[in-house]
């Protein structure tokens, strides 16, 4: 194996492992694994923020609405008229 | 599962009606139509009853419910659309990574410049994206679902979910990274 294969296949562990704990979806020893990295790793630390307040602001900014009036008494009285013809 | 008549509209009413706001939003940004989204609700839900010996009380009303509005929503709206069934990701992410499209993109996009970026910024890039791109970041980052409840929705492998989401992503970066630099961002560190 060349340097050059290492260093992406390196790459491609830490986006894996940064997605990993970005989403919440790490173990406790990957959590650890990433936290020493990014003390060495500056591109990583950088990727790392980058993709975190990335979804953070889609957290913050993209608010759920509520259903429109009327749409769930419609489902209802629908199901009723089904589950009657039954 | 076989339920008795009166069994199935209390199931469907304690298990499945309390996700009627998460489906609406779902359908919403899946169409990006109001009345859309609507009927794809009403028609998820109907399905959801007329299926609903197959949902198993206590198990994961959300993601079964997520499920079959994704396959009406395919079913339905995918017909009408002129876009491919599939998009090529793998010809998507050669095209993002080529440096042809990287070389017009003079401004990393930074962490000071997303926060900067509003509620609108941040929705219209995510509305621009590909609609398989777009559920994936909808499923993980909106509703919180995990990667394996991901999969059962979608019918992918995990592994799937997982490069789809990295992609979808990226694909987020450069919209918000032309977004920025439209907007006259510019990196001030220089």
């Amino acid at each position: 194996m060349n340097d050059q294969t290492m260093e992406v296949e390196q790459n491609q562990a830490c986006t894996e492992l940064l997605q990993l704990v970005i989403d919440g979806q790490a173990t406790q020893k990957q959590q650890q694994e990433l936290k020493q990295h990014l003390e060495e790793c500056e591109n990583c630390r950088e990727e790392y923020l980058l993709s975190k307040s990335i979804t953070e602001s889609i957290k913050n900014h993209i608010k759920p609405n509520q259903s429109p009036n009327g749409l769930a008494n419609t489902i209802q009285s629908k199901i009723l008229e089904t589950a009657s013809l039954k | 599962m076989s339920y008795e008549s009166k069994d199935k509209q209390r199931v469907f009413n304690q298990e499945f009606m309390p996700h009627i706001d998460a489906m609406y939003n779902f359908a919403y940004r899946l169409t990006l139509d109001e009345d859309d989204a609507k009927d794809l609700v009403q028609e998820t839900f109907m399905k959801a009853f007329r299926f609903i010996n197959s949902f198993e009380t206590g198990t994961n009303a959300k993601a079964w419910l997520f499920r079959i509005l994704k396959n009406s929503f395919i079913n339905n709206y995918r017909k009408k659309s002129k876009q491919p069934n599939k998009v090529d990701y793998q010809e998507v992410e050669s095209f993002y990574n080529s440096d042809s499209v990287n070389e017009n993109i003079t401004t990393d996009l930074r962490v000071e410049t997303v926060q900067h970026l509003i509620g609108d910024e941040i929705t219209n890039a995510l509305n621009a994206l590909d609609v398989d791109f777009r559920t994936v970041i909808i499923l993980c980052d909106l509703e919180g679902f995990t990667y394996e409840e991901m999969a059962k929705i979608l019918d992918i492998p995990i592994g799937t979910v997982r490069s789809r989401l990295h992609r979808a992503r990226n694909l987020l970066k450069e919209k918000l990274k032309l977004y920025a630099n439209s907007l006259g961002y510019k990196d001030k560190r220089k």
